[in-house]
């Protein structure tokens, strides 16, 4: 793990790591179960694509974590903490991706008035309808994804994880989603036919949301945005606290600060002070959180105060 | 635990009488005890008896009685579709261009490359109603050979 970070801190991460292990048997398991419970459902297709695109988030975590580990070589200088930024970009497409399929999906078979057709399949010589195949497939599909998705968010906070952040709201998604199939599958047994896509649209917007905040916020990292609060476009009240300091204790100077992945890196631009300062000086946000401070740098210059 | 869920689903399908039709085809055909039908009769496809006593069969079993339209495919499915007709037998092939647009029992998927053979078709989401007739609708092929 990354020496820099303190002990509760890496064993977060060490559970993450687990975790997401964890999501990747699960929803490959669901995958399956949905490959041999789908028939010729295209509402149990897209829901397929969804569980598959769902794998990206944990594949991109556990990907970004072996980079981070790396130390600052000559090819990067500046390390691997920026990994970070990108996997959490890559996480909130998938996110958003998943958010967009459902939306076309469902919005085209409202508007064609598609009507689902579940004929009856045979289970052990007996003849079942598919429709309750489909939701035992769907309540399996629902159960992981909760559990998992519930661990996760609290330690996303912890680590302040843009990408476990997003992969828990794509566990929200997906247990939603099944949500969703199982009240549409018995809307359609009860000759509703329009209420599997009706229940698809409306989860989906909310899908859809959660990806573009996640898009927007994996964006302003990657372009030197100032720090914003996990999962959220406003920004982060450690960093505005740290911005404060910072102009309070160098005056003239001008202050920026961004994030990359985890951590948030301070320039101070003005004339150059006697000393560094430390760490417990300049952090005024929770103690607990001040490891997210990774550098200070000071530049000559003018300054002005921003 | 594999069989326990079994019996769980089993259990449900039991005390719930799913799945219903949303246009009421089951319900309709038992209750004005008429079978709307269509029989495709064109150049490619000639109703043979084991299609007619399908018919009958279905009659029988509903209570109702028969009332036959006979047809080309391009007549008789846009019915269907639209619900005008209950049911209509008739030859088709793997790759119709039907099989979207209305459910054809068995399904179609299951014949060879160029095999064509009977097949009950009806219209899509009457799940009820296509659930009953997929009881049926193997004897009309069984008979067919």
């Amino acid at each position: 793990m990354n020496p820099k970070l303190p002990d509760p801190v890496q064993e977060d991460l060490r559970q993450a790591h687990r975790l997401e292990w964890w999501t990747l048997t699960w929803m490959s398991s669901v995958v399956i179960v949905m490959w041999f419970v789908m028939g010729s459902s295209q509402a149990m297709k897209t829901a397929l694509v969804e569980d598959i695109l769902s794998l990206v988030p944990a594949v991109v975590f556990l990907v970004a974590l072996r980079f981070e580990r790396r130390r600052p070589n000559a090819a990067f200088p500046f390390g691997f903490d920026r990994v970070q930024s990108l996997s959490s970009l890559i996480a909130a497409v998938a996110l958003c991706a998943v958010g967009a399929i459902l939306i076309f999906d469902s919005t085209s078979s409202l508007l064609s008035q598609e009507h689902p057709t579940m004929l009856p399949v045979r289970v052990f010589g007996h003849d079942i309808w598919q429709g309750w195949l489909m939701i035992a497939g769907l309540v399996y599909s629902v159960i992981p994804p909760m559990i998992l998705g519930r661990l996760k968010q609290p330690i996303a906070h912890r680590l302040q994880d843009e990408v476990l952040d997003t992969d828990a709201m794509m566990q929200k998604a997906d247990w939603m989603t099944g949500l969703a199939g199982i009240i549409g599958i018995v809307g359609t047994g009860f000759g509703i036919w329009w209420m599997d896509a009706a229940a698809a649209a409306f989860i989906s917007l909310s899908i859809l949301k959660d990806g573009v905040t996640s898009l927007r916020v994996a964006t302003a990292e990657l372009v030197d945005g100032a720090p914003r609060r996990l999962g959220r476009v406003d920004l982060a009240k450690d960093s505005l606290k740290l911005h404060e300091r910072l102009s309070e204790l160098y005056p003239g100077s001008k202050v920026r600060l961004r994030a990359t992945g985890r951590y948030i890196h301070a320039e101070v631009c003005g004339p150059l002070p006697h000393r560094a300062p430390t760490v417990q000086e300049v952090w005024r946000g929770n103690p607990e959180r001040a490891w997210r401070l990774a550098q200070i740098s000071f530049v000559p210059g003018s300054g002005s105060t921003s | 635990m594999k069989t326990r869920a079994i019996m769980i689903i089993l259990g449900l399908a039991g005390c719930v009488d799913l799945p219903r039709d949303p246009d009421e085809t089951l319900k309709r055909v038992r209750t004005t005890k008429v079978l709307r039908t269509g029989i495709i009769s064109d150049a490619s496809s000639v109703a043979t008896n084991a299609e007619k006593s399908f018919i009958t069969k279905l009659a029988n079993e509903t209570g109702s009685t028969p009332e036959i339209a006979t047809g080309p495919a391009e007549e008789l499915l846009p019915k269907i579709e639209r619900g005008e007709l209950d049911i209509v037998v008739g030859r088709f092939g793997p790759t119709t261009p039907w099989n979207t647009r209305v459910t054809m029992l068995p399904p179609v998927e299951e014949l060879k490359e160029h095999e064509r053979a009977p097949r009950a078709v009806v219209r899509n989401g009457e799940n009820a109603w296509a659930a009953f007739l997929h009881k049926h609708a193997q004897t009309l092929t069984e008979a067919a050979r």
